[in-house]
């Protein structure tokens, strides 16, 4: 099982998570094999990342839920807060640090 | 305790011949670099002999982000128009990438992100001015941690410690860095890149960038020394050259400042450091500008794997 982005996606990959919306509708089950009409309907909900089968691998089937989204932004954004924290009196650098977390917000709202 | 490390750190940058995997052909082309007279066809032809060296580079070169505005398909056409001490920088990083791997995760990314972010952000400063050369401020990046790689094969355990120090004590690399040793990663890989025949418009920025107001201090820069004042005062038949490299420096500064903003790779501490007024100043640059370079760097970190 691998984690990718939903533009890495290609025809034929088949889930291996569920792919659940943030009101918990299961949007598609694990098992679906992905063709370019589903991953384009996945890009509508705003959903950037998948987890798809590999030849290999094993899916996890203790975890159900792929749509890590939020969680990814959060520590992304508490990440910038912390490498910043020692020109936290310095204005310019409080600046950069907000249009980085608005190209970081950004990113995902795309 | 504090070592005094100097004399053991230059005699093995002295003797760069013990680092572990450099390959050959960097010695070759180190000792033909030497030498004015040797023709760029040699050179092409000895790296053409390595071929997944070759083909890394031309995968630089070529890339978008590199901004080059003709594809290039071999390496002599490379030597040509990027220049051999650009084409070298590339193949020292390139080379000791795999090293990098091992002794630090994520310097290789840092290198190439900052070298990157350093010729980006020449380029939208010389826009219609010409001024900065774009190929060397990106050798300046790429090359600027260098030292670090040294310090990290000859000093392992100094090396650690400045690391857990950094992370322990939430402190820039370059602070730990003192508590530690004698001498910084910036006058190693000055001595380094130095003792490699680069131009000092290489080995200033790299032993400047975490001294910049130090270098702003020794030129007796005033305000009113800056890229607008030069572009305006430049005459067209003489070519520019900054005061002992002095905007390179900030340029080389400013761009590994961004990188570990937005912490891309890892170069020994995640803190960022200041950037100072006088780095904007001289680029004659605002919070405008650095947004602008910002927005458009952070997609270059998508694009860093394809050098793998
Ligand atoms: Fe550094
Ligand atoms: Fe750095």
């Amino acid at each position: 099982m691998k984690r990718i982005k939903i533009e890495e996606a290609s025809e034929g990959d088949v889930l291996a998570k569920n792919i659940v919306l943030e009101n918990g509708v299961i949007l598609l089950s694990k098992e679906s094999i992905l063709t370019n009409s589903i991953i384009n309907q996945i890009k509508k909900q705003h959903i950037y990342y998948v987890y798809i089968k590999n030849n290999t691998g094993s899916a996890n089937t203790s975890v159900d839920v792929s749509y890590l989204n939020n969680r990814i932004i959060e520590n992304n954004l508490s990440d910038t807060e912390e490498r910043f924290i020692l020109v936290s009196n310095i204005k310019l650098m409080e600046d950069i640090k907000s249009i980085i977390k608005d190209v970081v917000l950004q990113e995902y709202q795309r | 305790m504090k070592k005094d490390k100097f004399d053991e750190i230059m005699s093995a940058i002295k003797m760069t011949d013990s680092i572990p995997s450099l390959p050959e052909v960097i010695y070759k082309i180190n000792s033909l670099m030497e030498d004015d007279t040797v023709s760029v066809n040699y050179i092409g032809n000895l790296m053409t002999k390595d071929m997944s060296l070759s083909a890394k580079i031309l995968k630089i070169v070529n890339s978008p982000f590199y901004g080059f505005p003709q594809r290039i398909y071999n390496l002599n056409l490379a030597l040509v128009l990027l220049g051999s001490n650009t084409l070298k920088s590339i193949i020292i990083t390139s080379s000791v990438f795999d090293l990098m791997k091992d002794i630090m995760k994520g310097l290789w990314e840092h290198s190439l992100f900052c070298g990157l972010t350093a010729k980006y952000i020449a380029k939208q400063i010389n826009k219609n001015k010409q001024l900065i050369d774009e190929d060397l401020v990106f050798s300046a990046g790429l090359l600027h941690d260098i030292g670090k790689l040294i310090i990290a094969i000859q000093f392992k355990d100094d090396f650690d410690s400045i690391i857990k120090l950094a992370e322990e004590k939430k402190q820039i690399y370059s602070e730990a860095e003192k508590k530690v040793l004698d001498v910084s990663h910036a006058e190693v890989g000055y001595y380094l890149t130095k003792s490699w025949n680069y131009p000092a418009s290489i080995y200033i920025p790299i032993r400047f960038h975490h001294d910049f107001m130090m270098l702003y201090k020794n030129e007796n820069i005033t305000k009113n020394y800056n890229v607008k004042s030069i572009a305006d005062n430049k005459n067209k038949d003489k070519p520019y050259f900054s005061s002992n490299y002095v905007i390179e420096t900030a340029i080389v500064n400013l761009s590994d400042i961004l990188t570990k903003s937005l912490g891309i790779g890892f170069s020994g501490s995640i803190y960022v450091d200041e950037i100072k007024n006088e780095i904007m100043e001289i680029l004659s640059i605002d919070l405008d500008f650095l947004k602008k370079i910002i927005e458009e760097i952070y997609y270059f970190k998508d694009e860093l794997t394809v050098f793998n």
